[in-house]
Parts: C-alpha cells; sequence; structure tokens
C-alpha cells in the first residue's frame, strides 16, 4: 500500500462520508403544504372573522375541522413520497424530522390546551393564543434545523418567524392577525418548501 | 523506527468498497440497500458479499423488512461498526504522520 493508494482511498471514503453529511433535506414538500393549508385556513377564518365570507354558528368549526382531515390525509401522502427519496436517513434528514415531529408535538399541546380553555372557560378568543405560539415554535424549529444540517440560509426564516410570533402575540386578538398569519405561513413556511424542494434529489444517482 | 504498525490497519474495512460502504455508513445510517448499492457503484451480489463480510465482523447489521408489502433492506452501522471506522481512521492517520 503506497502514499498515494492511501490518499486516493482517503479522498473516496471522504467524498462518501461528505455525500451522506450534506445529503439535501426532505421536508420541503411538508413545509409547503403546512404554510398552504395554514395560510387558506388563517384567511377563511379572517374573512369570516370581518363578515368577508358569510357564516353561522357552526362554519369555525367545519372550517377547523376540514383543515384537520386535509392537514391528516397531506401528512399520510406526505409520508409515502418522502419514505421513497433517497438521503433520508442522512444526518441532516434525521434531524429535520426529529426536530419538526418536536415541534409538531408542542403543537398539538398547544392547541389541545387552548381549545380546552375555550370549553372550560366559554371563551371563545382562547385559540387566539395558537398562532403566536406556532410560529414561534417554528422560529426554533427553523434554528434547529438550519444549525444541524449547515443551512445557514434558513436561519432567516427562522429569525422572520420569532418576529411573526411576537406580533401576533401582542395582537392576538385583533381580527387582521389572522390575515398575517396567513402571510407569515406563506413567508416562513412554504417559502423554505419550495427552496428545499427544489433541491430534493428525484433519483439515487 | 516507523511508528506506524501495519497490522493496525483493520482489513475487513480496508477494500475499496468496504471502505465506501463504512464511509457511507458513518454519516447515513440506517442506508436502504438499493441506495447504498448506487452509492458505492456496485452489484447487487458484490454488495451482499462485502456486506456479509462487515456483518460478521459486527461492523453491520442487516435489517430485512416489507414496507407497503415490498421487500427492503436496510443496512445498520452498529456501535462497534462506528468504533472500528474511526479507530481505521486513526490507523491511517498514524501511517500518514510515519511516511512524513
Amino acid at each position: 500500500m503506497t502514499q498515494e493508494e492511501l490518499m486516493q482511498d482517503l479522498a473516496y471514503a471522504r467524498s462518501l462520508a461528505e455525500e451522506g453529511r450534506h445529503a439535501p433535506l426532505l421536508g420541503g414538500s411538508y413545509l409547503l403544504f403546512w404554510g398552504i393549508l395554514n395560510a387558506a385556513a388563517f384567511t377563511a377564518h379572517w374573512a369570516m372573522l370581518t363578515e368577508r365570507l358569510p357564516y353561522e354558528g357552526s362554519s369555525f368549526a367545519i372550517l377547523w375541522g376540514g383543515y384537520g382531515a386535509v392537514a391528516a390525509l397531506g401528512m399520510t401522502v406526505l409520508g409515502v413520497r418522502s419514505r421513497q427519496k433517497p438521503g433520508r436517513t442522512a444526518i441532516g434528514g434525521r434531524s429535520e424530522r426529529a426536530i419538526w415531529t418536536g415541534a409538531a408535538l408542542a403543537l398539538c399541546a398547544l392547541v389541545f390546551g387552548s381549545l380546552a380553555r375555550m370549553v372550560a372557560d366559554q371563551d371563545p378568543a382562547a385559540p387566539n393564543a395558537i398562532f403566536g405560539a406556532a410560529f414561534t415554535i417554528y422560529g426554533a424549529a427553523l434554528f434547529g434545523v438550519s444549525a444541524l444540517s449547515e443551512q445557514a440560509w434558513m436561519k432567516a426564516f427562522a429569525w422572520l418567524s420569532l418576529l411573526a410570533g411576537a406580533v401576533l402575540c401582542l395582537f392576538a386578538n385583533a381580527p387582521w392577525a389572522y390575515l398575517l398569519a396567513a402571510g407569515g405561513s406563506l413567508l416562513v413556511l412554504a417559502i423554505p418548501g419550495v427552496v428545499l424542494l427544489r433541491r430534493e434529489p428525484a433519483t439515487l444517482a | 523506527m516507523s511508528r506506524f504498525d501495519h497490522t493496525a490497519i483493520d482489513d475487513v474495512i480496508h477494500g475499496r468498497l468496504r471502505l465506501g460502504v463504512m464511509a457511507y455508513l458513518s454519516t447515513v445510517s440506517p442506508a436502504p440497500f438499493n441506495e447504498l448499492k448506487v452509492k458505492v457503484n456496485a452489484t447487487d451480489g458484490n454488495l451482499s458479499t462485502h456486506l456479509s463480510k462487515l456483518e460478521e465482523a459486527g461492523y453491520v447489521r442487516i435489517e430485512k423488512k416489507f414496507i407497503d408489502k415490498k421487500p427492503r433492506t436496510n443496512v445498520h452501522l452498529t456501535a462497534k461498526g462506528r468504533k472500528a471506522w474511526i479507530d481505521y481512521l486513526t490507523s491511517l492517520q498514524s501511517f500518514l504522520s510515519a511516511a512524513e
């Protein structure tokens, strides 16, 4: 074994290790899906609140029930799609999934807690606390994914998300806050989603 | 006197294809068999043979399962395999230092 052969072997091993280390993230389709779904639901909610859309007592329940159904269906379809992608178990991809799973659980806790308070206290404004907190959770998740997958550009979206979270907490009960949340969803979820999707590998080669 | 001990090089790892497998698994584990095959540019049979050697040494664990009724083979780097990989890289570093 000559030194030159050894160097070639090391270069080969390094290129393969780097391929795994820098494998593209596969969460783009999820971010795009949630960005668009949230934006549509928040906009519809705002339109009903401001009477731009006709509504009756059950309209909000139908809206958010439909949101839950579309979310469940979308996640099932996206789960099948992402299982077929290469590099799914690369370090960046595993970190991305773990962080967003944690964020999703935090959001579920937030939603259930807020809905419980709405019912217990007969307080229809209780769920307004959700979206401000949700954006801070998105921000934390985007920070984590950015750091662990070495995607520095994502930090700008994390900061925007935290800013949106602070503003939405401040103006939680204003009807226009729903419209802001819709725009924020497109900005901090859908746009990074498109960026990631464009980098996603179509095949193994 | 040379500081390099050639017996310190792990023969199980030191084959071009097995080296590639270990390097890829060091960052992607578990790796689907087909993904690994493309990355190291091997045939099914050739990769299976080399994976068997790594499995015998306890460096990888082969997991076979069905997803959506389709067979799927995943290759995991074991804790022993990760240690062996780090030791292998240390040996190479020692070799290169001795050669300077």
